[in-house]
């Protein structure tokens, strides 16, 4: 009776340490795997976040792409009106009639052709 | 046949349009006109005077009108129908209403010029169609 309550004890003694150490090693090795996992996941997500850094400098490059199209276009654009720039006014392709009343002129009034100038003296 | 439209940019410009009104009322605009140009950096009114008395101008008539602003409305009347033209620069020429831009050269007006006389059926003068390279 002793000796069983003994044995009892002891088993009750020795059984915490066998069950805490198995409990250790269970938890040592979920600690692996989510480790593992994690690290699987970090490199998962760095293979990804790669891609999509790769992909981001792409769309950069696009971008800038795409600006430095723009400069070329209103550059030439800038270029265009300036040199469309005397040509705007007047439409040379229509005829205007000119009030000739009382302006100083030359040659006869009959005359075929009548050239008026818009001009002043500075 | 001039226009007057002397450019807001031009200090003197404004003055000078109207007394050029005023020679002309007294029959001498071309020869003012050619007293001006000669003179383009002196366009005060005592200068203006002073090239009315050159041309033997009735200068008290001369200067009353610029005194008065007689001409004035000619001149606006002038600026107006340029702006209503579309003609924002000098010098601008029409020639039989078709627009010239700027300061020409001979070509320009030559072209013009011909092709105004062919649409009225008239002959080019000798000589005129060369200058142009026509």
């Amino acid at each position: 009776m002793a000796n069983r309550n003994r044995d009892a004890r002891d088993d009750r003694g020795s059984a915490p340490p066998d069950g805490g150490e198995s409990s250790m090693a269970g938890v040592i090795r979920v600690a692996t795997l989510i480790g593992v996992g994690v690290l699987v996941a970090m490199n998962a997500k760095m293979i990804t976040d790669t891609g999509s850094f790769k992909q981001s400098v792409s769309q950069l490059n696009e971008r800038i792409d795409g600006v430095n199209n723009r400069i070329v276009a209103l550059g030439t654009e800038m270029r265009n009106s300036r040199a469309a720039a005397p040509q705007r006014g007047p439409d040379p392709a229509k005829v205007y009639p000119i009030k000739l009343d009382g302006a100083p002129a030359e040659g006869p009034a009959s005359a075929p052709i009548v050239i008026a100038e818009f001009s002043d003296f500075q | 046949m001039w226009k007057n439209l002397p450019l807001s940019m031009h200090q003197y410009a404004a003055g000078a349009a109207i007394a050029s009104m005023a020679a002309h009322d007294q029959g001498k605009f071309w020869e003012y006109h050619d007293k001006l140009f000669a003179n383009q950096g002196k366009l005060k009114k005592e200068d203006l005077v002073q090239y009315a008395r050159d041309l033997k101008l009735d200068v008290k008539r001369f200067q009353d009108a610029i005194d008065t602003g007689k001409f004035k409305p000619a001149v606006d009347a002038d600026a107006s129908e340029a702006d209503k033209l579309g003609v924002t620069g000098t010098p601008a020429f029409f020639v039989n209403g078709h627009f010239l831009s700027g300061a020409q050269p001979f070509d320009g007006f030559a072209k013009a010029i011909n092709a105004e006389l062919t649409k009225q059926g008239l002959p080019i003068p000798a000589g005129a169609a060369t200058a142009g390279g026509l």
